[in-house]
């Protein structure tokens, strides 16, 4: 390594960030000219550079959600959230009612007379096909929920098995108060966000009741 | 129903909404307060890139299991300090590598076991590799990684993996912002020269 090499070498990561000084990248782009074994370095560098930056993330494994929970409760830091079935019904059908509310009658821009979205036909014309299609996505994954949830809940005790579809048709209801919306406001995009919380709504309770311990 | 138009449950109005991160003070506030459901999805939102800086950081997945349990613990402690100055995600990887660098300082004495080959298929997500050959690239960049002098690796995964810049990883390991730099070239070269080694 010629003292040269020995002098710009250090300077390389830097200049592989970008960030030398203007003379410092004139000196260096000199000697890389006529330095082969420094440009290769230099190539290295950057090639490590991107490598190291698209790593993949590493999954953490499937049961340390569970240890931690457990820590987190024994040092107070989370409260056990009571089964469902022993919360009163009463909060579970109000916020259902709410959800409800709040879906079809609080959201500006919903119903008759409200602002058309800004955009193209055409980029319109888009959007809602891809609305369109993320709300068949939802169906087809609510009807086979649907199904496992009806499944699970044959072998409920009445009691728990009467809260879990009060609710369900509370939900039930949001989604077909919020479709009909939609088909009246079918070029208004805050509808389709609402109809889609209200699926996804459903989708969360629908796993509330597949996952729920009837141990 | 006109009484409930008025005040809507704030639960459902947290769960309602469709895009994580829009509002991190009211989703910050609710760990805060304990709830078991936000917990769960502050969890979620996290723990695969809390999980993989710590495994970086040490090189051992038993360790970095570890220092993500603590980290979380620690977080559920902090995070009614956050102001919403940063985002919800940069505040907490703040502090979550500040943490791990301070946990790790207090375990200098003990020498990490090095992944076996198993354990490193095991946790690298290899989903996202198409090819066995990138897959084994990748490996040997891992192993080299683990294999690094404690120092150099905790530059380059800050520098180069996470993104800091020199003055902030100054600050965080309490050194100039020079040193940084000139560590940092030390590091790649380093891991240049053991990549020269698996791949010869």
């Amino acid at each position: 390594m010629s003292e040269e090499c020995r002098h710009i070498e250090p300077m390389l990561s830097e200049y592989a960030d970008e960030s030398v000084s203007d003379a410092q990248r004139a000196q260096i782009e000199a000697h890389l000219e006529a330095c082969p074994a420094c440009h290769e370095i230099l190539r290295d560098l950057r090639r490590l550079k991107g490598e190291l930056a698209d790593l993949p993330p590493v999954r953490p494994p499937a049961d340390l959600k569970r240890r931690l929970q457990e820590q987190a409760l024994a040092a107070g830091l989370i409260t056990k959230r009571p089964p469902i079935w022993q919360r009163p019904a009463t909060g579970w059908v109000l916020a259902a009612a709410a959800c409800l509310l709040v879906t079809v009658l609080l959201i500006p821009g919903l119903g008759p007379g409200s602002t058309p979205a800004p955009g193209s036909t055409a980029e319109m014309n888009d959007i809602y096909h891809d609305l369109r299609n993320a709300e068949t996505l939802y169906l087809n994954a609510i009807d086979r929920m649907d199904q496992l949830a009806a499944r699970k809940m044959n072998e409920m005790p009445p009691q728990m098995r009467q809260t879990f579809e009060t609710n369900l048709a509370l939900i039930n209801q949001t989604l077909a108060e919020s479709r009909t919306y939609v088909l009246e406001n079918a070029r208004n995009p805050r509808a389709w966000e609402h109809l889609l919380a209200a699926y996804q709504k459903k989708v969360e309770f629908l796993s509330l009741i597949m996952e729920t311990d009837l141990g | 129903m006109g009484a409930l138009a008025g005040q809507p449950d704030q639960d459902v109005m947290f769960r309602m909404r469709l895009l994580p991160g829009q509002d991190d003070i009211a989703f910050s506030r609710k760990v805060a307060s304990g709830d078991a459901r936000a917990f769960e999805q502050f969890y979620e939102r996290f723990a695969t890139r809390l999980f993989s800086i710590a495994y970086r950081l040490c090189g051992d997945a038993s360790l970095s299991e570890d220092m993500t349990q603590e980290v979380f613990l620690h977080l559920l402690r902090k995070v009614h300090l956050f102001n919403g100055q940063a985002s919800l995600s940069t505040w907490l990887h703040r502090v979550a590598t500040n943490f791990y660098i301070s946990y790790l300082r207090s375990y200098q004495p003990k020498k990490y076991p090095h992944e076996s080959e198993e354990s490193l298929h095991k946790h690298l997500d290899q989903k996202s590799s198409q090819q066995s050959s990138t897959l084994h690239h990748r490996l040997d960049l891992e192993r080299a990684l683990a294999q690094l002098p404690d120092g150099y690796r905790t530059i380059i995964v800050l520098h180069d993996i996470e993104g800091y810049k020199h003055e902030e990883i100054a600050d965080m390991l309490d050194i100039s912002p020079g040193t940084s730099k000139s560590q940092l070239h030390h590091a790649r070269m380093k891991l240049r020269s053991l990549l020269q080694g698996v791949e010869q």
